[in-house]
Parts: structure tokens; sequence; C-alpha cells
């Protein structure tokens, strides 16, 4: 009993040795990853005639909130917002829903006919038809110009189904039967046991989903006509349009001709205001994350 | 959960059938409303498709939406699309055979609108135009240089001036301070462009000043484009030659120009970034002080003198009006305005009818200003949107993409321009059109073109920049030249550029 | 014979008819939304036109497909396609796994969660503003580096347009944008591993390298194994944007791809079949690279993708 305390109690030179290391190669890759992320906030934030796009340097030359004031000034700016948070929510939702059951049931290995199901999914990443047939298919379904169009031809995503097959193959049949044993039916077993050890996965991919939701961008320009439906990221890249990646051929000279080229502060004030939302969603579900967050849980 | 099994395999099989007839045509479309008298009585509904550059498009409650609807005795569903992946929108709509009424084609030459036009999809408007006055003043050459492979019209052009276009300005107070003339060949603005990086003329102590802030990219010579023109005396990838066209890349006129500019290049007159350089960075060097000269339209000539002025009252930027004796003439369209055969052929005057009200002083005004003292107020002559139009969403941008009268001087004027900045810009653009010269082969077709011509001229074009920026030797560019005459998709291209165009001419 | 199998397979699916239940939605998804839209693939064979429709476009057999074989860069496009990818496995594909083991052992919980929120958000910016980023870093003219460079008495350096960088970079920024996001698969994976694992071990005296190679990384192989073989079937797709926003035209023969090319020839000069098939091509190929991995990781005791 004390030799179990002491080990677990004692720090070891090597311990400290490694941890020092760990943590100094981690501040170095934090700076070098932080940097440019603390540019694209300073350049927002920079008086946009007094910003040479040009040159480099760490601080505003003149501080300054006309672009947020821009980009926000907008009557659209805030239901945009609306419509982007609408996706993240109930799409993620949605989606983390439908994710989850079907990659738990090819899990497990009871399941007859799991293999063609995993082939046929792992397929869906393969090929590719282009945007006419799906366009098409919504247009079909009544759902051009809705909401809806934005989440359920995207709903499920064959890489995440895979992928988090892969976490519910990590809990054990011979915990559902113990449980079964104990006179659990189907659905308790599913709501007692199994969500709760995979909170670590449905939190990874909740985020993975939230995002990507978030960010809804191209299907929306394909699908939604009316604009007030249109989510954040359509409007900003709407206010940034730079006419050196748009059309080619006989129309690009005339198109340099006729756009206004958005200064660079704006591209970034763009970026911001279309990430801090998705930031402060990612400490809730940092605990999920943590080292043996949940095992202990279930043991009773 | 089981009604939801039902209801969905339900719909699954109805799908399946549904998408598998979906798939088969395109042009099964929805017929556009509206009978055929539309004067007295019924507004006529017309559906429109076209982009936009404000922030948000004008939604269907727009004030200067329902005033022209107002007048024009119409009821209009306009669907506004972002220029970003105007192509893919377009593409989706003309699979989905729900094309709209009056369908802006941002490019009436892709492969994919020619073979529309082949395929019977859009009215040809050629017999039906001399009844609209307003639309047959735009200029000959926006109507010519629409024709489509067959010498026939098959869209409403969105006019824009021949003259005034993208082309070099430089700083004239330099030149001023250095005592040096405007330049009026390669030559001399050689030894302009020197004088500005060596002799530092604004006078800041440092040797940071760029020449031409001319850049290229992968599709074509881009900024430094009009450069390479006043070498070869045409605004395009085609020259003619005795009476035929020839691809100016095999001419010793475009080796000058790569000569002149690797020259330029190592002498740092031009940047050395020349590859990689992106619009903001040009101009933003351009408002740093740091540039001598750009590739631009005469009027956004403005745009860095406006910002320099604030802190030097006497910096200019003067366009010039030729280089070599050459001067660009533009297409003089934008984009068309194409009919799509379903729209019953009545409905197809009215739309012409429309769109000719739009062609007026009036519909043009209302369309791109507004109302008169709520959007804009004018003074000699020139309109001052107010703060109203932005947010009624009344510009030019706007509503103004689909109205246009022709203004030979669009390319002249940008609010905050003082008047005599307005009046030169006129005379410039008055002085090229007496010498501009413009593009042989508009609109000219050549299938093996549609076909590999995008991979040809990114070939071509990547052997420049590799020249230029001097990472291949010149004697290498003549060994390409040696091969590109042989090429047997370049041959192929040749010929058919030139059926065309004798076709084009036979038929005048 | 066969009666008993059918029998037996539906007392299965009655035993299993929860799971069966649990799959649906998915499986309803799939096949609407994914597989439904699948004819579009039949246009390869075709000379397509959105206008005309699958049915009234003619029918061309594989002369796409000769077109694309018999296309003197299709090597080059291949090569490029490849080397930027192998690049990306080897370098970073190992990269998160080793990342988030060292934040795993991090044992203040302060200093991890700033870390950790710091190396993910490279994720958020979209490829034009890395692409930027890099440009006002690299750059000849103005460039932050080549300045200093200058500043310490050397040469200046042409990293954007030097053919020998190219792939380097690429690869650098990738690395930049998401070795950080990648961790978070494995982190939650790591989370779900028995900590009396940890407790036998550290009884046992294993210090921590031996505990992270003994009880950590077997504890996240089956995920690795996983993203391993889904990226080594998507080896023919390359980042798009970042490509395009990064090739110039003193890099050509190095920074062309696939993707690239189906760009130029399908939007912008609507040449739909040709870009599908050359779609299709990869696909076909990416298939039988999994297929390929999936026999593999079985060989090795794994549980494959399928």
């Amino acid at each position: 009993m004390s030799e179990q305390v002491h080990a677990s109690a004692i720090t070891t030179k090597s311990d400290r040795v490694f941890n020092i290391v760990n943590a100094v190669l981690l501040a170095i890759l934090g700076i070098i990853t932080f940097f440019p992320l603390y540019y694209v906030f300073v350049v927002s934030f920079s008086d946009p005639s007094s910003y040479i796009s040009s040159e480099f340097k760490l601080l505003p030359v003149k501080w300054s909130l006309a672009s947020y004031k821009y980009l926000m000034s907008t009557d659209a700016f805030i239901r945009s917002i609306g419509n982007s948070a609408f996706l993240a929510i109930i799409g993620t939702a949605l989606s983390l829903f439908v994710t989850s059951c079907l990659s738990y049931a090819i899990s497990r290995k009871r399941l007859q006919g799991r293999k063609i199901m995993m082939l046929m999914i792992l397929l869906t990443t393969l090929f590719n038809p282009g945007i006419i047939p799906p366009y098409l298919l919504v247009r079909d379904l009544h759902l051009i110009n809705s909401t809806w169009s934005l989440i359920l031809p995207v709903l499920t995503s064959g890489w995440y189904v895979l992928l988090m097959k892969g976490f519910f193959d990590s809990i054990p049949a011979s915990l559902e039967e113990s449980a079964r044993i104990d006179g659990c039916n189907d659905i308790s077993v599913w709501y007692r046991i199994i969500l709760p050890l995979s909170l670590p996965s449905l939190a990874a991919f909740g985020l993975f989903y939230a995002v990507a939701y978030w960010n809804t961008f191209f299907t929306a320009l394909l699908y939604i006509n009316d604009f007030t439906k249109q989510p954040l990221q359509v409007l900003l890249q709407n206010m940034l349009i730079d006419a050196s990646t748009a059309a080619g051929g006989g129309a690009a000279a005339e198109m340099m001709s006729e756009q206004r080229i958005p200064p660079e502060t704006l591209k970034m004030a763009a970026v911001v205001i279309a990430t801090v939302p998705i930031l402060l969603v990612y400490p809730f579900l940092q605990k999920h994350f943590a080292k043996g967050a949940m095992v202990g849980s279930v043991k009773e | 959960m089981v009604m939801k099994k039902k209801a969905i395999g339900a719909v699954a099989s109805t799908l399946l059938v549904s998408a598998m007839l979906s798939a088969c045509g395109g042009n099964s479309s929805s017929p556009a409303g509206g009978s055929g008298a539309a004067d007295s009585g019924k507004p006529t509904e017309i559906s429109i498709m076209t982009m936009y550059y404000t922030p948000e498009p004008p939604g269907p409650d727009n004030v200067v939406v329902k005033e022209i609807e107002k007048r024009t005795n119409t009821k209009l569903k306009i669907t506004w699309v972002s220029p970003n992946n105007y192509g893919d929108k377009i593409n989706v709509t003309l699979a989905s055979g729900d094309i709209p009424d009056l369908i802006l084609l941002d490019d009436p030459f892709t492969a994919q609108v020619r073979g529309l036009v082949a395929q019977g999809a859009f009215w040809e408007l050629t017999p039906m135009l001399k009844d609209y006055p307003n639309l047959m003043q735009y200029p000959k050459e926006s109507w010519e240089n629409t024709k489509q492979a067959d010498g026939k019209t098959y869209g409403i052009p969105r006019a824009r001036p021949t003259d005034g276009g993208g082309f070099p300005y430089l700083r004239k107070d330099w030149l001023d301070a250095l005592h040096l003339d405007i330049p009026k060949t390669t030559d001399e603005l050689y030894t302009v462009l020197k004088a500005f990086v060596e002799k530092d003329p604004d006078g800041n102590g440092k040797n940071d000043t760029i020449g031409y802030i001319g850049f290229v990219d992968q599709n074509g010579m881009s900024y430094m484009g009009q450069l390479q023109n006043s070498f070869t005396k045409v605004n395009g990838d085609w020259k003619l030659v005795d009476g035929k066209l020839v691809n100016v890349n095999v001419l010793p006129e475009v080796k000058e120009a790569l000569t002149w500019m690797n020259r330029a290049y190592q002498e740092k007159l031009i940047p050395e970034d020349i590859a990689v350089l992106k619009n903001t960075q040009a101009k933003d060097l351009l408002k740093a002080n740091r540039g001598g000269g750009f590739q631009d339209t005469a009027e956004a000539a403005w745009e860095p003198t406006e910002e320099l002025r604030k802190t030097n009252p006497k910096a200019d930027f003067v366009p010039l009006v030729s280089l070599n004796g050459y001067s660009n003439k533009d297409s003089g369209f934008f984009g068309m305005y194409a009919i799509p055969k379903s729209v019953p052929e009545a409905k197809v005057k009215q739309l012409l009818k429309f769109m000719d009200y739009g062609a007026t002083q009036e519909g043009y005004d209302l369309a791109s200003f507004g109302l008169m003292d709520v959007h804009y107020t004018e003074k000699d002559g020139i309109k001052t949107p107010t703060e109203q139009a932005k947010k009624d969403i009344v510009a030019q941008q706007a509503f103004g993409q689909i109205f246009l009268k022709y203004d030979q001087y669009l390319r002249a004027y940008r609010s905050g321009m003082p008047n005599d900045v307005l009046e030169r810009n006129k005379k410039i653009i008055d002085e090229k059109a007496k010498i501009s010269a413009g593009d042989p082969a508009i609109g000219l077709n050549s299938d093996t073109n549609q076909k590999v011509g995008t991979e040809l001229k990114k070939k071509i074009q990547d052997m420049k920049t590799k020249v230029i920026m001097g990472k291949e030797p010149l004697s290498a560019w003549d060994s390409y030249v040696t091969k590109l005459k042989a090429d047997p998709d370049l041959i192929k291209i040749t010929e058919e550029m030139n059926a065309a165009y004798q076709k084009r001419n036979s038929a005048k | 014979m066969g009666a008993s199998r059918l029998k037996q397979m539906w007392s299965g699916i009655a035993r299993d008819k929860f799971l069966y239940v649990l799959a649906l939605p998915g499986l309803l998804y799939f096949l609407i939304f994914k597989y439904v839209p699948m004819w579009g693939i039949v246009i390869s064979f075709q000379n397509y036109s959105p206008y005309q429709g699958v049915l009234g476009s003619p029918w061309v057999g594989f002369e796409h497909f000769q077109r694309f074989f018999a296309n003197p860069d299709f090597y080059t496009l291949f090569r490029n396609t490849m080397a930027i990818n192998v690049l990306s496995l080897v370098f970073f594909f190992p990269l998160p796994i080793l990342l988030s083991l060292m934040l795993n052992e991090v044992r203040t919980m302060v200093y991890k969660k700033i870390i950790q929120s710091i190396v993910y958000l490279p994720h958020f910016l979209s490829w034009v503003i890395i692409v930027g980023i890099t440009f006002l870093l690299f750059s000849t003219g103005d460039g932050a580096i080549n300045q200093l460079l200058v500043a310490l008495g050397f040469a200046k350096f042409d990293f954007l347009t030097n053919k020998n960088f190219f792939w380097g970079m690429l690869t650098a920024q990738s690395i930049w944008k998401d070795a950080g996001w990648g961790t978070i698969i494995f982190l939650a994976s790591m989370a779900s591993i028995d900590p009396q694992l940890y407790e036998a071990g550290k009884m046992d005296g294993a210090g921590r390298f031996r505990q992270m190679w003994h009880i950590t990384l077997p504890g996240i192989r089956p995920v690795i194994i996983i993203l391993l073989i889904l990226r080594i079937g998507h080896i023919m797709d390359v980042g798009f944007e970042q490509v395009f926003l990064m090739m110039n035209g003193a890099v050509s023969e190095v920074a062309d791809v696939f993707d690239t090319y189906v760009y130029r020839l399908g939007v912008k000069q609507g040449q739909f079949s040709y870009s599908t098939a050359v779609g299709l091509f990869k696909s076909v190929v990416g298939l039988l690279l999994v297929i390929g991995a999936n026999k593999l990781a079985k060989k090795f005791g794994e549980d494959g993708v399928y």
C-alpha cells in the first residue's frame, strides 16, 4: 500500500528534466504559431490609409477601428451572424447525432453487413460528381433558398464516421455484455455506458462540425439566393472581393477596372470577426481532451 | 423513429426517380410569366440574373427597383449573384433549366457560352434591335465585338468605353523635379524609370523607389501587359501581319519587350517580386510614395494621388496618352445580357424595350444614382452620391450593372476627383481615341483554342516570366519561339483563327 | 443450406435491430445525398453540356482519359502531386501525434490550455491570409526575412520564386496551419486511455518516455491507423487553394498539380467532362491505394477502415 503511494508521489529527476524540455519546446512552438496570428490581429486594427501591405511592422502605424466599423455597418451583418449561428448550433447537433449513431453501429462487430456499409461510406469520400448533380438534387427536393440546403446535403462526413468508429472500437464489447447481463436493454446501454465513454470524441467531432458549419460559404453561394439568409462568410467575402482571383479570359481586363480593391486591414478584420466566435467555444470543450477525463465515471 | 423511416423511404424512392428524370435535360425551364401586352394593364414579370459589387445586393423592396418597376410597368425578380464564383452559379443555373429572362454572361466567349449558342439556347437579337434606338446608341465596337462566331448578336452588351482603359501612368511631379518630359517611347520611359530609381525623386534620402510597379501572373502579362503591347502595337495576343493573324509571341516585337523588361528587372526598375506581387500591395506601394508608375484606368490614377496629396499636395499621377505611338483600344464591353430561347418572342421584345429604357439618360441615372436630392446632388454636371445612397444600396455597382447609358468618359471620373484632373483625363481620352489600336481577334473562335488554349497561354507566360526574371537567358526564348512556331496546337489555332477572321470579314 | 443461412441472417438482424435503427439516418443520408448524385460521374464519358443534360449530351467513351494520359504534362502533374503529398505524409503526418504526446505530458493545466489554444488557432486562418503572410515574410523586395539577411550581410534569397523551395514551403505552411488542429483528435483519443494503465506502468518503474511509448502510443494507434489509411487514399488530392495561391510563373514546373489543372480547364473553360474524367482517375487511384493500405493494416493485425 505504501509502495503504491510512494510510486506516484515521487517526481524523479528524469521526470523533471522531461517536464522542462517538454515545456520549452512547446513554448517555442507556441511563439512560432502565435506570431502570424498576432500580425493578423494588429493589421486589423490599423488605419487603412496608413497601412502599407508590403511593409512589415510589429505595431500599427496608426490604431483604428475603421475596418471593423465598416464591416459591421451593414444591417446584414448581425443577421448573417444569426444565420451562421443557427447553422453552427442546429447543424452540429444534427450532424453529431447522426454521425455518432452510425459510427457506433458499424463499430459493433456483430452487425451484419457492416463491412459493406463501411466500404460504401469510404467510397463517398473518394468519388465526387461535381457541383451540378447535387444542385439538381437540392432543387428537386425544393430546398433551393432554404436554410436546410446548408445542412442536409452536408449532414454527415464519411471521414468522421470512419474516424469515430476507431474511437468506438476501443469500447470493448465485454462492457456492453456485462451491462446487459445486469439487465440493461439496448437503449440503456447506449445511454449509460457508450455515451459517457465517448465524450472526448463527441467533443472533438462536434468541434469539427461546428467550425465547418460556421464557415459555410460555397454551398450558400450556390443554393441561397435570398441575401437575408446568407451566412457570415458570404457577407464578409462580398466585402473583400479581389479582382485578381476572379474571372479569367476576356473578362479579366475589364474586371480589373471595375473592382475597388479593399484594403488589407479590411481583410484581416474580416478574419478576426469570423474567427472569434468559434474560438470562444473551444475552452468549453477542452476539458474533454484531458487525460483520463471520462474513463473513471463508468466504473460502477 | 418508425414514422421517420417510412417517410424517408417514400421520399427516397421518389427522389431517385425524379433525380434521374431531372438529369435528363436542362432546358425544360419554367415559363417566365407575363402575357404579351404590357403597356397597359398587367406589369410584365421579368427575371434577371446579374452581379453586384456592393457589400449587399439591393432587396426586392429597394427604392430604385420599385421606381423602375413603376416607370416601366414591370415586376422585377432579380437574382443578385456575388462575383465570387459567378461562373459556378451560371453553370448550375443553366443545368437546372430555370434560366431567368435576362441572364448576364460575364464572358460571352467561353467554350460554354459558344456551345450554348450553337445549341440554340439564346435568342438571336440582330433583326430586332433596330427598333430600340437607345440601345443602338452603344458604340459600334460594343455590338461588333460581341457578335458570336456566326456573325450574329445573341445578347445586349454591357457597354464600356473603348478608351481610357488600363494603361501606364506616371508620377508627374517626379518628372518635373527631375526635369524630365513625359516619355513618348519605351526608350524614353526606360530613362525616366532609371532616374526614378537612382535619383531619389521623393527626396527622402533612401534608395527605395521602384520605377514602375508592374507584375505578371500566370494568365498573361497582366499589369505589364500594356508595356508589352507598346512593342507589339496591338491590344491582345494576335496581330495582323500581311493580312493574316499571327500570335504575337512568335514575333520579334515580343522579344524586344522581354529584352527591355529583363534589363529593367536587373536594374531594379521593376519589382523583384514581379512574379508574386498582388494588386493590393502594388497600390499600397504607390500610396507609400515608393512607386513611379503603374498600369490602370485613367480614373484609377486618382486613387493613389488622392492619398498622397494628404501629405504632399504636389503629388500627381498622370496617365500616358501613348507609348511608341500606341494606345489601347478596349473591347467596348464587359459581359452581355442574353435571353434564353424559353422566353416567348413577344416577351423578348418587351425585354428589349426594358433594356432600351435603361439606355436612356433617365433610366441610367435612376439606376446608378437614384433619385435627385435624395440619393445624389448635382453640380456642374457631376453627380455626387449622398449617404442615403449607400443606405438604400443605390450605385453603379448595383442596378447600374443592368441599366447603362454609354458614357465615353466613364473611365475619366472617380468621385472626389477635382475638376482639373477630370478635364485633363477627358482630354487624354480624346487623344487616345484618335490613335488607339484594338485586338483584331476579339470574339474569334478556334475550337483547338478552346481545348488547349489556356494551357498553351500559361506555358508561354511561364516562360516569359522566367526570361524577364533572368531565370532563363534570352537565348532560351529564341529556342522556345522556334519550338512554338512548330507546335502543332499553335499552328492549328492560327489556322482556325484566320479562317474565323476571314469568315467574319466576308460576312460584313 | 440457403434457408438456414437466411434464417441466421434474419435472426441476427432482429437481435441487432437497435443498431440498425441507429445506423439508418446516416445510411439514408449517404444514399440520398451522396449516391443519388453520383450519376454525375458518367459525364466523364461524354461531352457534357449543362444545357443539354446527361441524356442529351453526346457520348465519347474514353476520349477524355486518352487525352489526359497522352498529355505531355501528365507526368509533371503526377510527380508534383505525389511529391507534395509524400512530403506531407512524411513530415506533416507525424507532427500532430508528436505534438499531442508533448501536450499530454504537460503537468500544469493552465500552461497546457494556453499552448493548446495557441497552436490550433492558425487552422482558422484562410489560405489567402496565410499565403499573404508568407509573402510578407519571404518576398524578395520587402520581405522581412530578406531584410534580415541583408542586415546580417548576406545576399537576398528568392524563396518564393525558387523552384527548389516550393515544395518545402508548402509543407511548412501546412504544418504551421494544421499541426495544432490535428492534435485535437489524438488528444481526444488519449483522453480515453485508462489511467490505471499509467499507474501500473509507474509501479513497474517506467519513466515518462516508456509510458508514452508503451501506453499512450498504443492507446491511440487505432486512430492513427485509420487516419493514415484515409490520407493514403487521398494522396492524389492536394489542397487546391494553397497551391493555387502560391504558384507563379517562376516555379511553374514544380507547382502544377491535378487540382489546379482541372480548375483551369473545368471552371475557366467549362470543360466539365474532361475535368470530371481527371477527377475520376484520381478517385480510382485513391480507391486502389486505400484497398491496398487497408489490406496491409489488416496484415499487421489492425482493424482497417472496412
